[in-house]
């Protein structure tokens, strides 16, 4: 696969993102499909991808979302650790490091955002926020990783292999 | 080879926090309007078709959730239906209802010589820590910040929190943002409506001697200029029965079917006044 491939993807992700999931929403809560895509995307496919993908995702999350515009490439800013990560225990602990890194991912994503909202007068309670939206955001987030996390390794059998070795 | 990466992904993440602080920061100041405004043009179409090709998958999963639900709500309706068969003699009661009756027709009345815009919304806000929606009118049809939006039905959806050339966005009553002042219909008693991460409404500063039952209509009272008067905005569902708290906490939900609304009016008349005490 290539960016021919990647950024298509990434698009589509965004709008899905803003224009399809809020009719699919438990509890009232979606999970942060473009970070999820991105997390899965640099752990299967290593960085050299990724690290293009990645700004220009949160450049256009930005532009769709209703967040002004670089909250979204902010939260995704620490995913330049994960290809450390990638380097040393996610081949030795495969998944389980994936589901920790995207646990830390959406608690910075989502804290973010409530820091970016708090600035502009829009947030409520952190301590509510914490608990009703965003630790419930990271479970789903976690649980569309698994699939996300199953299918690019199917598009690449040999790193399927080197991760659950 | 190790330190290289490291290096390597530090510099990435120098590089991606400052270009995004760099972006909100002109985000803040209104440099990016224009840019926005061309990626609204660009992907709102495909918004649009990926809404409309989801819609009925959405109302498959809705509907088969509604089963059970609607199992529990036939029990309770039937015994309710035996409770309002026993009520429904007593002339007083009837009497009752009639005069909620006429003030609901003079909260439809009074939006009479208001003018509108008819709107469709064409996104959602994703981060679950806001609701807001975007809708297809915007300054270019003479939308406003600060003008109320509301059902077809004439029930309050929430108010125009950002103005672009082509769309808006609507924050909805619902949103931790949003501070409604409100009454209840039968009693009168006044109030703050808030929205809260729980997804339900409270009103607040309700006084402890107000008669507040559930099933309860609650309007928009008009206080503080910000909303017309006598909009309706939904239905008492649970009250505090603290008595040691100087005010009552009132529970709401909200009549319009908020996460599933698809047409709207903006109420272009009307225009906000901040009233500030002297």
């Amino acid at each position: 696969m290539s960016y021919w491939i990647g950024l298509p993807l990434l698009v589509l992700a965004a709008l899905t993102e803003v224009s399809v999931l809020p009719m699919f929403r438990l509890y009232g809560l979606q999970p942060n499909l473009v970070l999820v895509m991105l997390i899965a995307w640099l752990i299967v496919r290593g960085s050299g991808e990724a690290f293009i993908l990645a700004p220009i995702g949160g450049v256009l999350l930005g532009f769709v979302d209703g967040a002004p515009v670089g909250t979204a490439l902010i939260g995704l800013a620490p995913l330049a650790f994960l290809q450390d990560l990638r380097g040393s225990q996610l081949r030795e602990g495969g998944l389980i490091a994936a589901i920790a890194f995207t646990i830390v991912m959406s608690l910075f994503y989502n804290f973010v955002h409530l820091g970016v909202f708090t600035i502009l007068g829009e947030a409520g309670e952190w301590g509510a926020a914490s608990l009703r939206i965003i630790v419930p955001t990271v479970f789903l987030n976690v649980a569309i990783l698994l699939p996300a996390y199953w299918l690019l390794t199917l598009a690449r059998p040999e790193e399927r292999r080197t991760v659950y070795i | 080879m190790e330190l290289l990466l490291t290096v390597r992904s530090a510099a990435w993440f120098a590089s991606v926090m400052s270009a995004g602080l760099i972006l909100l920061a002109l985000s803040g100041i209104g440099l990016l309007r224009p840019l926005e405004d061309v990626s609204y043009t660009v992907f709102s179409p495909i918004e649009k078709l990926l809404r409309s090709t989801a819609r009925p998958i959405a109302d498959v999963v809705a509907n088969y959730g509604d089963v059970s639900e609607l199992t529990r709500q036939n029990d309770s309706l039937r015994a309710e239906n035996e409770r309002l068969e026993a009520e429904i003699a007593r002339l007083r009661e009837e009497a009752s209802r009639q005069q909620e009756l006429e003030r609901l027709l003079q909260t439809r009345n009074a939006l009479e010589g208001q003018t509108f815009a008819t709107a469709s919304v064409i996104a959602r806000d994703p981060s679950n820590l806001r609701r807001r929606i975007a809708i297809d009118v915007g300054r270019e049809d003479g939308v406003k910040k600060g003008m109320p939006v509301i059902t077809q039905g004439s029930t309050l959806v929430g108010t125009i929190s950002q103005v672009e050339d082509g769309h808006a966005w609507v924050t909805l009553v619902t949103d931790v943002d949003s501070a409604v002042s409100a009454l209840l219909l039968e009693s009168r008693a006044e109030g703050v409506l808030t929205g809260s991460y729980s997804r339900q409404l409270k009103m607040d500063f309700v006084e402890q001697n107000a008669t507040v039952n559930e099933g309860d209509t609650v309007l928009t009272s008009g206080l503080n200029g910000t909303y017309p008067k006598d909009l309706v905005i939904g239905k008492v569902t649970g009250v505090s029965a603290n008595r040691q708290e100087l005010f009552r906490s009132v529970t709401v939900e909200p009549l319009a079917s908020l996460s599933r609304i698809e047409t709207v009016l903006v109420m272009t008349s009307f225009v906000p006044t901040q009233v500030t005490p002297p």
